[in-house]
């Protein structure tokens, strides 16, 4: 076990990949050189060399679309885009081509490519660069989308995404980049697609994924005090998401709360909000309830963004609303 | 939309029945059922019969509350199996037939107001046999949650009826038996003192499998004798009598609810003691309340033994499905006149042969009644086994 | 047959059999779509047949192309087979993309041909990519990014043109300058010449018409020779003329041309019967190629129907 920030997690697991995988090659803005603007890719073209650790103009769509030329060729792209809200410029090259190729050309070849970025409030970098966009990507088939919450979920994850046959939307947190915790040696491996019980408990589900999860923990042990004992699961993976993990936890507790730091309208949630109520229906003994972003942009100015920020206290009340 | 379904009805377990009770149901809507799978338990006023899935499927919805009582062939459920009973498979799901259930708490929802339920509330109802709109809710607008339910199924009486009032069902056959059997009666009194010492001797004897009572006889002297006077093995069927393929028995048994009468079938070369066991059995099933489908099999006789009440003779009913009820006394100590006419004492039984005029006349009823006695007055007859 | 002034390559009577399959190939597209067995939209390539042609001739099945919503010729000439290439416009199951992505997304990875694309622009980065997987696995192999004049004012074309100067990618860009961005002249959609902007990305260019394919062969093979060598990006741009409209069914209403297109077809075939063919033989080969075209088009209306199952199944590689 080592103690490490989450970024150190990230460029292990990028070390560990590009290591074990000559196929596997990095793109990004202020990557190679600079090693990365949250020092995530720090050191790794002095080890593997300009030619697999790319540094490339400030053109995203682009960079996206040689991404998918290059995963056609045989290798193994990971590019970053720097902040979750420029992945605008990359929706064509990620959406209508990386996403479709697969399916479009009747299963001829996979396109297995990772897009790197980060999403989240918490550091005051204003409406254009605090997005959490991940809901986009969940709704295209065939992308994979992945938020982990925890250094060995983000090593264990990225390893994954990387050796996934398809492209992979794997999205980091500002605000956890300096966050510190433990990586197991070596961390467990994580499949795509299943989620993690974080926290056991008998009277009410709260469902969460990426750094809204130790807002949960915290809303858990508040509401202890209170006797009401809440289970919290990560789902570490959005798309495809863990519905029978979720599913088993409400038939143990009859109660529901889906909280995300995304704007909560139209978010990740309402699509785990929604397939619980119609698979989970004879479950439930009280409302879903959902915590999310209030519908507008995030915020610039200390007070103002910690206002808009959906935590703990949030969590705590959408659980008492579910004996509502 | 609602998925199509075929119907599954309240089954016909015996000739005479008309209704029966679902006392409890074992599935649920959504349940895949394996083909042998009990479904349901049904009550009649003679059984309680557990009635299996005769093929795979799926519950669509349930019909019918546990605790009510539907005519047979009415419809219970839908699921995907095959349909049973009239008609083609619904294309709807109807509304639950109406009918009379259980309300062991007071309801709570304000008049005319529409009942406020959670999903699981509603499930943990329907699972422990209450109706959801006699909980009491304390939820937001008087909704109904799981603990109120549990409330509600806490404050349950816990030797909760069943549901089933056995005096109304005997009442019922009775009064039919009556009202449709022209009864007559033949008596005799049968010397006992020859069963007597057999049975006391037999009992005694170490090498004995097991002890044999006096209805252990009675029953093997009855059984004999249908064996050896077919005509009188009938039963009054569709303005004839019916000749039975078999030798069976109805036994009345005493319950702390009433008198349950299973059927013992009886191998016509059998011994006693393998018919004392199954005589056994029936009545420890009866006393239990557990008696199903093959304690109600079809027999020509009944006998009901208050011997051991120190009654002299009983006159009994006859039950509507069988031809006879033997009503048999306890043993008298009386005086007879011996071989040279001095007076001797003897132990005597007096039988009570209720006969259904319609399917057998006097003079085979005597008969009958006179081989009965014959068989019990020479009781070792009643161990060979017959060729 | 005389021999083209393209001494290494195939012979113009090759070059033309080529381009006859081609014209031929969407004659028949043409004819299916009016009479409703080609769903959706098509583009026909007709006036184009020179510069696939000429420009696949100096092409190995590794080196890679990535295409245009106009790709039918591109796709053929790449080496697609005429059976995988009707019944994927036909949407049948054993068309070259199981009858998913038709006329728009034709593609054949096994011979290098990453796609015609339905989105203006939208695989001029993958062969950027191509070109970047082609100069890390070593060897000479090289990417070819097709796109018409419609392109240029998209801002990707200009994002990869940098980067591949920058990254010294072994790629070309070939430009089907037809005069047309949809409905409208180019001349009102773009401010420049290719020729410029290849010169503001320190780019090596050359443009001539595209109608004559053994200028075109001859030119390619130059250019491709140059890129397989130098591992440094080059533009081309051929004047062709857009014979049908941007799609069937487009009646081209806004179109006032001066002049009758020039058919490379016709072009190749005058400069065949200079060079000593005979009318008849020509002929014969037109009526072989048609024959070939319509066997194809007969074996391909017979194909089955794909299921809605096995599409689901491949939104995912495993």
């Amino acid at each position: 076990m080592s103690e490490l920030r989450f970024a150190h997690a990230i460029n292990r697991a990028l070390d560990d990949a590009m290591a074990r995988d000559e196929t596997v090659v990095l793109l990004g803005e202020d990557i190679g050189k600079a090693g990365g603007i949250f020092a995530a890719t720090r050191g790794l073209q002095e080890r593997y060399g300009p030619d697999r650790v790319i540094d490339m103009p400030i053109a995203e769509n682009a960079i996206s679309g040689a991404a998918v030329g290059l995963a056609l060729g045989g290798f193994r792209p990971v590019i970053e885009i720097m902040f979750m809200d420029f992945m605008a410029f990359a929706m064509d090259a990620v959406v209508n081509q990386a996403a479709k190729l697969h399916f479009m050309f009747g299963g001829q070849a996979p396109v297995p490519l990772v897009v790197r970025t980060q999403h989240g409030g918490g550091l005051n970098a204003g409406p254009q660069h605090s997005q959490c966009l991940e809901a986009w990507f969940a709704h295209i088939p065939g992308l994979k989308v992945v938020v982990p919450a925890t250094l060995d979920d983000a090593y264990a994850l990225l390893q994954s995404a990387i050796d996934d046959p398809n492209p992979v939307i794997f999205v980091e947190n500002k605000a956890l980049y300096a966050m510190k915790g433990t990586l197991s040696e070596p961390p467990p491996p994580v499949p795509l697609g299943v989620a993690r019980i974080a926290r056991p408990g008998r009277d009410l589900t709260i469902v969460t994924y990426g750094a809204m999860l130790f807002q949960a923990l915290a809303a858990a042990e508040t509401l202890a005090a209170r006797d009401i004992e809440a289970e919290v699961i990560d789902l570490r993976t959005i798309q495809p998401w863990d519905e029978a993990a979720v599913l088993e936890s409400l038939s143990r507790t009859h109660r529901l709360v889906v909280a995300h730091e995304a704007v909560e309208a139209f978010g990740a949630g309402a699509e785990i909000a929604a397939r619980m109520a119609q698979i989970g229906f004879d479950e439930l003994d009280g409302p879903i309830q959902r915590v999310g972003g209030a519908f507008m942009p995030v915020p610039f100015g200390r007070a103002l963004e910690a206002e808009y920020m959906p935590g703990e206290a949030e969590i705590v009340a959408a659980a008492l609303a579910t004996y509502d | 939309m609602t998925e199509a379904g075929a119907r599954i009805v309240m089954p016909k377990l015996g000739l005479s029945m008309t209704e029966g009770l679902l006392a409890e149901w074992l599935v649920a809507p959504g349940d895949e059922v394996a083909a042998g799978q009990v479904m349901f338990v049904v009550e009649t006023d003679k059984i309680s019969n557990e009635v299996e899935a005769p093929a795979p499927g799926r519950i669509l919805s349930l019909l019918v509350e546990a605790g009510a009582t539907v005519d047979v062939g009415a419809p219970l459920a839908l699921w995907t199996g095959p349909g049973q009973g009239v008609g083609e498979p619904l294309e709807e799901t109807p509304a639950p037939v109406k009918v009379e259930t259980v309300t062991p708490a007071a309801a709570s929802a304000p008049a005319g107001d529409r009942i406020r339920s959670t999903p699981f509330a509603r499930r943990l109802a329907k699972q422990g046999g209450i109706t959801i709109e006699t909980c009491a809710g304390t939820g937001p607008r008087g909704r109904i949650q799981a603990r109120d339910v549990r409330t509600a199924l806490e404050a349950k009486p816990a030797a909760a009826p069943k549901g089933r009032n056995l005096r109304a069902l005997i009442a019922a056959r009775v009064s039919r038996a009556k009202a449709e059997i022209p009864h007559f009666y033949v008596t005799a009194d049968a010397a006992f003192d020859a069963l007597i010492v057999l049975r006391t001797g037999l009992n005694a004897d170490p090498a004995t499998p097991r002890p044999l009572s006096i209805t252990a006889f009675l029953a093997q002297a009855v059984a004999r004798a249908l064996a050896l006077q077919p005509e009188a093995n009938v039963v009054w069927r569709d303005d004839r009598a019916m000749p039975l393929p078999g030798i069976a028995i109805a036994i009345a048994v005493d319950t702390p609810e009433g008198v349950m009468a299973p059927v013992v079938p009886f191998d016509a070369q059998g011994d006693i003691y393998s018919a004392a066991d199954a005589l056994d059995a029936a009545i420890a099933r009866a006393r239990a309340g557990r008696i199903s489908g093959a304690d109600a099999g079809e027999a020509a006789i009944g006998i009901s033994n208050v011997g051991m009440f120190n009654v002299r003779a009983l006159t009994p009913i006859i039950d509507p499905d069988q031809t006879f009820m033997l009503g048999v006394g306890a043993p008298q100590a009386v005086f007879r006149p011996g071989p040279h006419g001095r007076p001797r004492a003897v132990k005597e039984v007096t039988l009570t042969l209720a006969c259904d005029h319609r399917a057998i006349d006097g003079a085979g009823a005597a008969r009958f009644l006179a081989l009965i006695v014959e068989l019990l007055e020479q009781p070792a007859r009643l161990l060979i086994p017959r060729g | 047959m005389a021999r083209g002034r393209n001494q290494s390559g195939p012979e113009l009577g090759e070059l033309y059999r080529r381009m006859l399959l081609i014209r031929e190939a969407e004659k028949s597209c043409g004819a299916l779509f009016a009479e409703g067995a080609i769903p959706g939209f098509i583009h026909l390539s007709d006036g184009q047949e020179a510069v696939s042609v000429g420009v696949m001739a100096s092409l190995r099945p590794d080196d890679t192309i990535s295409s245009t919503h106009r790709g039918h010729g591109h796709a053929l000439a790449k080496g697609l087979s005429l059976d995988g290439f009707f019944r994927e416009l036909m949407g049948k199951a054993d068309g070259a993309c199981k009858g998913r992505g038709g006329s728009m997304h034709v593609a054949d990875l096994s011979v290098g041909m990453l796609g015609a694309n339905g989105i203006v622009g939208g695989g001029v980065a993958i062969a950027l990519g191509s070109g970047m997987a082609q100069k890390l696995k070593g060897g000479d192999g090289v990417a070819i990014s097709f796109f018409g004049d419609g392109a240029l004012a998209e801002g990707i074309l200009h994002e990869t043109l940098n980067i591949a100067a920058l990254k010294a990618v072994p790629m070309l860009f070939v430009c089907e300058n037809n005069g047309w961005s949809e409905f409208s002249p180019t001349s009102t959609q773009v401010s420049f010449t290719l020729e410029k902007l290849a010169a503001a990305y320190s780019l090596p260019y050359h443009g001539i018409d595209g109608t004559n394919v053994e200028a075109v062969a001859a030119l390619a093979a130059e250019a491709v020779a140059t890129v397989r060598r130098e591992r440094r990006p080059i533009v081309l741009e051929f004047f062709t003329t857009r014979v049908r409209g941007h799609y069937e069914g487009d009646s081209q209403r806004y179109r006032n041309d001066p002049a009758p297109p020039v058919d490379p077809l016709a072009v190749a075939r005058t400069l065949l019967l200079e060079q000593g063919a005979a009318e008849a033989e020509l002929d014969a080969l037109a009526d072989a190629v048609r024959a070939e075209v319509q066997a194809a088009v007969e074996a391909a209306r017979l194909s089955p129907e794909p299921t809605l199952q096995s599409a689901a199944d491949e939104v995912y590689a495993r």
